[in-house]
């Protein structure tokens, strides 16, 4: 019962001394297409991405982002590729958990819209075509302190809409700074 | 030996809660105004929500985001001679990054105020006259337009709040967001309300 109350005590000590913290933190990688089976014969482009990180406690943390992505497909009986560009918004809550040799896994799920446009103009009224719907994101982060203040690692996701389309996986390695 | 260690981990967990506050979540509602012309033509005045994250990196500075919605209408008088309805609906988004300043006064009153950096998405919503026709020398239909348009915001806001047992604060915010030519876009007003996470 001592052994107990000590690791009672010994876990509220870990609680205790978790101060909260904020990253900032920079992600690239490749990002595919919206929407698995909308688009025809896509292929998958570049991503940019800032994320904001506020980590509540010793298990959760709450993500805002921003990711800028592009992909290009070609449309049925068509041979010229076009190419899309989306902007993603999005907040995330995730649960961290702590894995050998100090590596920190996090894996979330939250709301967000994304914005997306081609340079298609729409032939009656001359105006870009955009579209904007809500999504879910999946988001997998896995990263590690690299000294001082500097984390590095890897995060990967994709983005859903209930109940009809899946799609933007994307894959980057991250770099992030804590205050 | 138990009771003391418990007592004594409890005591310390008080502690720790009471001292590790660094996040601050808020929310505020009110009007948005648009100046006249600029954006849109004869906008009346909106409304507008925030949704805030703030890291406190002591205690004079603070970081952070800032969700804000605003719609608006307006109307449309340049299209008067055209057969269409001539509202439309203006709803912007801004996401925008700030670092904030903050004074503590006595009575537990904080002023805190801030600059920053965004990205804002437009949406503008009116009626637009389609199929030229050259012989009748008119439009034959109308169209219901969603226009998007998107682009950077610099940010600015202030908020006078009263702060209560160190957790939840309570006062009044305001803010403005300028364009890349540092053109107004628009401003709000309004109550607000945090609370220390």
């Amino acid at each position: 019962m001592k052994k107990f109350a000590f690791v009672i005590f010994l876990n509220l000590v870990v609680l205790v001394t978790f101060a909260q913290q904020y990253d900032i933190g920079i992600h690239t990688g490749l990002f595919s297409s919206t929407g698995i089976g909308i688009y025809n014969n896509s292929t998958p482009g570049p991503y940019y991405g800032i994320k904001f990180d506020y980590h509540l406690n010793y298990k959760f943390s709450l993500s805002s982002n921003y990711t800028f992505g592009s992909f290009e497909h070609t449309p049925y009986n068509q041979t010229m590729k076009i190419r899309e560009n989306v902007d993603l918004f999005y907040l995330t809550f995730q649960k961290r958990y702590y894995l050998k040799r100090d590596w920190l896994l996090a894996v979330g799920t939250g709301i967000g819209y994304y914005l997306e446009h081609s340079n298609e103009i729409d032939p009656v009224t001359q105006i870009t075509e955009y579209s904007r719907d809500f999504i879910m994101p999946v988001e997998l982060n896995i990263n590690k302190n690299i000294g001082g203040n500097l984390f590095a690692g890897v995060k990967t996701g994709f983005f859903f809409t209930p109940f009809y389309s899946i799609g933007s996986f994307h894959l980057g390695p991250e770099i992030r700074y804590r205050f | 030996m138990r009771k003391f260690f418990i007592i004594i981990g409890i005591i310390i967990c008080k502690i720790g809660l009471v001292s590790g506050q660094n996040l601050e979540i808020h929310s505020s509602l009110g009007s948005f105004s648009i100046p006249n012309g600029k954006r849109v033509e004869a906008p009346t005045s909106g409304s507008n929500v925030n949704l805030g994250f703030y890291y406190q990196l002591n205690k004079h500075w603070s970081i952070g985001i800032d969700l804000n919605r605003s719609s608006n209408n307006y109307y449309r008088e340049s299209m008067a001679g055209f057969q269409l309805p001539l509202e439309g609906t203006i709803i912007s988004d801004h996401f925008s990054f700030l670092i904030n300043k903050k004074i503590t006064l006595p009575h537990s009153i904080i002023l805190e105020g801030g600059i920053g950096l965004g990205i804002f998405v437009d949406m503008e919503n009116y009626f637009m006259p389609v199929y030229y026709d050259e012989d009748e020398q008119d439009y034959r239909g109308v169209y219901n337009v969603d226009e998007y348009s998107k682009g950077i915001t610099f940010p600015a806001q202030f908020s006078v709040r009263k702060e209560f047992s160190n957790k939840v604060s309570i006062g009044i915010e305001a803010g403005a967001f300028y364009d890349q030519f540092l053109n107004n876009r628009g401003l709000y007003f309004g109550p607000r309300v945090s609370y220390y996470l």
